[in-house]
């Protein structure tokens, strides 16, 4: 028997009720109730109004019931004295319920209504997110909840079946990439109910453009320190999506112990890890976070005061960051290095340091006015950008954070406060942690707190402020892809860094897959501010990796990176080598850090140094010289291998002009390659 | 609304127009000074990276002050046989004793001090402390806000490069750079139309890629790089690199001719002596590349003594003495003394009370001004007493707030530079908020 049959079986036996009540009453009045709408289909959580006329005595109040029950109850649901019915939260284990209208006049008689609750109608479509490459197909899904009928007209940003410019999609959900780019890279695959078409479940399709030739090399350029021959074969076999998942898998690239390595073999390791390292996107990650979370050989001097902070960035690359806000702030090359160790509760004329507390928000996760979900500033009344924070709660802020120490030598007695020492976290000293109450970012810390509950609720506070996801996704975005991220850009990335998915905040792995799969990242024809200018550490070694160069030897030329504004590892200030809100010289508003450190000297530096590694015996440049005795050859091979094959003719033409047949092939070969590298082409990675 | 915004935004207005100011700054400059072959003047900044603790760098003798100065002090305090003595008025003060060469220009009347000068909305104390400068202990912005002159930094550019666009018709030459950095691309030097430039000691910028046998080869390389350059891309990034290099060209040609600059004075080999030094060179071509007005910026950093101070200032401060000697002794051989003022800059001031073997960030500071034309052996503005509970200072801690606005500090310098006193609320949004517009440290 169906549900409706009840459904119909039961009205049909109210109106017996009532029809048997007739001679129950037969004097001086008969007492009549009728009640509708006699059967109702209620979804979980709605209301229906039930409605009760009362025939026979003055007194046509009535007592409503749900299962026998006077109110109803949330398992049945409720009704109200004026037989407003509300349905349970969830579906009961026997959906049907009755609804009763009692007469107080005569109890004896009285209506019943059955109600019917289900699920409400939903249409829910499988995979919610799918990155396609053009001219793919993908099998979506749709699953109708709250209607037998599972039937649903598939559309493509609302047009039923698609159109050839935005992708087809068959009546059994199989959505067909279109083979062109349409103007939108980010289409809407949608399902609507055929029982109410106001019901509808959509997923998202980033449309990509192949994995192949110039495709893959921008998607390495963004990825990795440079494109490789072999790396682009490889791309353009696998694909973006599981590239990405085997260079989350890869193991780390290691450091050195942490007290025997000499300053230079550390600046040497961080340079090579950075050039040949399996492990490119972790590389690429920890060199990112190296410009955002800044410690330095300028004030941390000695190997074991950098090294451990390296291997922080490295274990946490593509861990939560929340957990490497904990570990950094309480590792001993940080609180050396932004003066937490040994800050303690205020003594006399002396306060807590209030250097942490100030560039853990302002440089290492808040910035320094309120934003929006996609980066721009919130603004007041006068149009003025908002504070993020107040002197006040940096001051909070360093009291949450005092009473950390040194950690005490092996071998050694912990003191109150350590001589410094610097591998592994530094130790608390609860003694000298201020135990006032704090109240960081209007959130409050109770009195009395142990140094680590003060350091959690602290890191809390700021972890959970609204400016984290999108201060952390502009900043990874200009590392990876691009100075000029669009506004949607980033609300996208900073929605991934408040929820990965599984309800998770902070997941790095899941927040640097969103930016480099983006549609953002990956389209084909993008837009004239897209692009960010290599750093001097990312140029010449994006240039190394495509000449295939290899070092057996420590490199000891690290130093030459001072010249071009990057002294490796030594950034002058916790600012580091650039700002991030460095804008272009050119006044268009627009943003180029690593423009700070590009100027005619370090443009000229990085030139210099390019051409004197051309004849270094670790380079080989013989696979161009070998074509140079073609000029077209020797240009096509060096675009192809350069620039994506995307050397434009203007260019093409210039450096023909500048290989006059008298030269040697060498000297052709290094003159064009020279000037391409040079170029502002091959500078922005783009 | 506030003063703040409504400076900000008549600035904004005024950039808008800035081809007018700009051709109206030369003409006044024209009439104002009369311009003859021999006009000359050129402005060096020298900024103390990190925020200098101006309480050490001049302390004051009197009696009561200086015990004052040593109880609020602690293990900080600078006994007074250490403190070079100099004299203000009448009354003592010492100088760090890693100071020597500044405390024989002052004596020489040839190096003045502001007292308490710093960053300001407008005249504050500490009772009224409801318009001050966005973030105020913070480094990155009280250098962009110092830098650039704007209470709350939001300036692409800097007040160095605001006056070299106001005074570059004077100078013949358009493709020499008119705003110079020795220490880095700084918002100080960047102007609106001018382009700075940075250039490095010693680096006259030749590629070595050019520098090939025979020379037709090198120059068919050169040629092809400079069409490449100019060659315009539809990525804006692409542009704005190759504008960089294609400077990079033309520079080189310049320098090139430049020479050693004949200058005789020993400079010692320092972080900051190597920049004067290559100030002094590039002065001494000033006439050969047609130029009348300049502005250069120097840098000297690890001022952020928020620990071991005692030492890390005072090789700080002996290796900055040292330099701004020899470089006034250069200005002496160039026979420019009295066309180059050199002036100091830091983020900020530091606390007064100490925390431990440092001082935290504060506020006001003391800076020296230095050269031929400036009216030296003086202190200019209020020297702050050693009061805790006095209204110059803004807590418990001794952050001094300035007496002092850097508006007023820089519209000084901009005068006497050659801006007309109509321009100097275009350069220093804040001024319009202060009375007096000309402290009178330059003749």
């Amino acid at each position: 028997m169906t549900r409706w049959k009840i459904s119909a079986f039961f009205a049909f036996f109210g109106i017996l009720l009532n029809f048997f009540a007739l001679p129950a009453a037969a004097a001086p009045l008969v007492v009549r109730l009728s009640i509708s709408p006699l059967a109702a289909t209620v979804p979980t959580g709605a209301t229906q109004q039930f409605n009760v006329s009362v025939n026979g005595t003055t007194n046509r109040k009535v007592i409503w019931s749900v299962n026998g029950v006077e109110g109803g109850s949330p398992e049945t649901g409720t009704i109200s004295i004026n037989g407003l019915y509300t349905a349970p939260a969830s579906v009961p284990a026997a959906p049907t319920v009755f609804v009763k209208a009692t007469s107080r006049a005569n109890r004896a008689v009285s209506a019943t209504a059955t109600v019917t609750i289900q699920n409400p109608l939903t249409v829910a479509v499988a995979p919610p997110v799918v990155n396609l490459t053009l001219g793919a197909a993908q099998q979506f899904t749709a699953t109708v909840a709250g209607s037998k009928n599972q039937t649903v007209v598939w559309k493509v940003n609302n047009v039923a079946g698609g159109s050839a410019q935005t992708g087809t999609i068959s009546a059994a959900g199989l959505y067909t990439a279109p083979n062109a780019m349409p103007p939108n890279a980010i289409v809407t695959v949608s399902a609507t109910s055929v029982v109410d078409n106001s019901t509808q479940g959509a997923a998202t399709v980033n449309l990509f453009n192949p994995s192949t030739g110039p495709n893959a090399v921008r998607f390495l350029n963004q990825t990795t320190f440079g494109a490789t021959p072999a790396l682009k074969n490889h791309v353009e076999k696998i694909g973006f999506d599981a590239f990405l998942n085997e260079q989350f898998a890869l193991p780390e690239s290691p450091y050195q112990p942490t007290l025997t390595a000499t300053r230079q073999e550390v600046v040497d390791r961080f340079w090579v890890n950075l050039f040949k390292g399996q492990d490119q996107l972790r590389q690429r990650t920890v060199y990112a976070l190296s410009q955002l979370w800044v410690e330095s050989f300028n004030k941390n001097t000695e190997p074991d005061m950098m090294l451990p902070w390296l291997k922080i960035l490295s274990r946490n690359a593509f861990g939560n960051y929340r957990t490497l806000m904990r570990e950094i702030t309480i590792d001993a090359s940080m609180g050396h290095y932004l003066d937490l160790v040994n800050s303690s509760k205020p003594s006399g004329t002396q306060g807590a340091n209030e250097n942490y507390a100030r560039e853990l928000m302002q440089l290492f996760t808040l910035g320094l006015y309120k934003l929006n979900m996609d980066g721009s500033y919130q603004l007041d009344a006068n149009n003025q950008p908002i504070p993020v924070y107040t002197q006040t709660d940096v001051r909070q802020l360093s009291l949450a954070l005092t009473g950390w120490t040194y950690p005490t030598p092996p071998g050694q007695t912990p003191g109150p406060t350590n001589g410094n020492y610097y591998p592994g976290p530094m130790e608390p000293r609860q003694n000298n942690h201020d135990t006032t109450a704090k109240t960081i970012l209007g959130q409050s810390l109770p009195a009395s707190q142990t140094i680590q509950q003060d350091l959690d609720g602290a890191l809390d506070i700021v972890f959970n402020h609204p400016n984290v996801a999108p201060f952390v996704a502009t900043r990874l975005i200009r590392a990876f892809v691009t100075s000029n991220p669009s506004p949607a850009y980033i609300e996208r990335i900073a929605t991934v860094f408040e929820n990965n998915g599984a309800g998770v905040r902070g997941d790095l792995k899941a927040v640097i897959r969103a930016i480099l799969l983006d549609p953002e990242a990956r389209d084909d024809n993008p837009p004239p501010g897209f692009g960010r200018l290599r750093s001097p550490v990312q140029h010449t070694i994006a240039f190394f990796r495509a000449v295939g160069a290899d070092f057996n030897e420590p490199l000891l030329f690290a130093y030459v990176y001072r010249d071009m504004g990057e002294s490796v590892l030594d950034a002058p200030t916790v600012f580091g080598h650039y700002s991030p809100l460095y804008r272009l010289p050119n006044g268009s508003g627009q943003f180029g850090p690593e423009f700070q450190i590009f100027t005619p000297t370090e443009a000229v530096n990085r030139a210099n140094f390019i051409y004197q590694t051309m004849n270094e015996n670790w380079l080989s440049i013989s696979e161009f010289t070998n074509l140079a005795g073609n000029p077209t050859a020797l240009i096509d091979a060096i675009d192809q291998r350069f620039l994506g094959g995307r050397m434009t003719p203007a260019m093409r033409d210039s450096i023909a002009r500048a290989l006059p047949s008298a030269q040697d092939n060498r000297s052709k070969a290094i003159a064009a390659i020279y000037l391409v590298v040079t170029s502002g082409d091959f500078i922005v990675q783009k | 609304m506030n003063q703040h915004s409504i400076s900000r935004r008549n600035f904004l207005g005024m950039t808008a127009g800035f081809g007018a100011l700009a051709a109206l700054g030369n003409l006044s400059a024209l009439t104002a000074n009369a311009q003859t072959a021999g006009d000359y003047k050129a402005l060096v900044c020298v900024f103390l990276f990190g925020g200098n603790d101006g309480h050490n760098t001049v302390v004051p003798l009197a009696g009561g002050e200086y015990t004052a100065y040593q109880s609020l002090r602690g293990g900080l305090a600078l006994p007074p046989n250490q403190l070079l003595a100099i004299n203000a008025g009448g009354t003592q003060y010492g100088l760090h004793y890693g100071l020597p060469e500044l405390q024989t220009l002052y004596t020489q009347g040839r190096a003045a001090i502001v007292a308490n000068v710093g960053n300001l909305v407008r005249p504050t104390t500490r009772a009224d402390l409801s318009q001050v400068p966005n973030q105020l202990f913070s480094h990155s912005d009280q250098v962009a806000q110092v830098q650039s002159g704007a209470p709350d930094g939001s300036l692409g550019t800097g007040w160095g490069g605001r006056l070299a666009d106001l005074m570059q018709t004077v100078n013949t030459n358009p493709d020499f750079p008119p705003s110079i950095s020795f220490n880095g691309t700084a918002v100080f030097a960047t102007g609106a139309q001018i382009q700075a430039a940075s250039l490095q000691p010693g680096n006259l910028l030749s590629q070595y890629a050019m520098n090939v046998y025979p020379p037709e080869h090198g120059a068919a390389r050169q040629q092809a790089q400079v069409e490449i350059v100019n060659n315009l891309s539809s990525f804006d990034l692409v542009n704005a690199a190759n504008r960089v290099t294609g400077n990079a060209v033309n520079l080189n040609g310049i320098l090139q001719s430049a020479g050693s600059g004949g200058i005789t004075t020993q400079f010692p080999a320092t972080t900051i002596g190597n920049q004067l030094k290559e100030v002094a060179r590039v002065l001494s071509i000033r006439s050969t590349v047609g130029m009348r007005r300049q502005v250069f910026f120097c840098g000297l950093g690890g001022f952020d003594t928020h620990s071991g101070q005692s030492y890390a200032q005072w090789s700080l401060l002996q290796s900055l003495s040292q330099a701004l000697g020899a470089f006034y002794a250069a200005t002496q051989e160039l026979g420019i003394a009295d066309r180059v003022t050199t002036f100091t800059a830091s983020d900020f001031g530091r606390t007064l009370q100490p925390n431990n073997s440092g001082t935290d960030h504060g506020w006001g500071s003391h800076q020296f001004v230095l050269g031929g034309a400036v009216q030296g052996g003086a202190i200019y503005g209020t020297f702050p007493s050693m009061t805790i509970s006095a209204p110059h200072f803004m807590d418990s801690r001794g952050v001094l707030v300035p007496s002092v606005s850097l508006a007023q500090y820089g519209a000084t310098l901009a005068n006497w530079f050659g801006v007309a006193d109509a321009q100097l609320d275009a350069v220093f949004p804040a001024l319009q908020n202060f009375g007096v517009r000309n402290l009178g440290f330059l003749a």
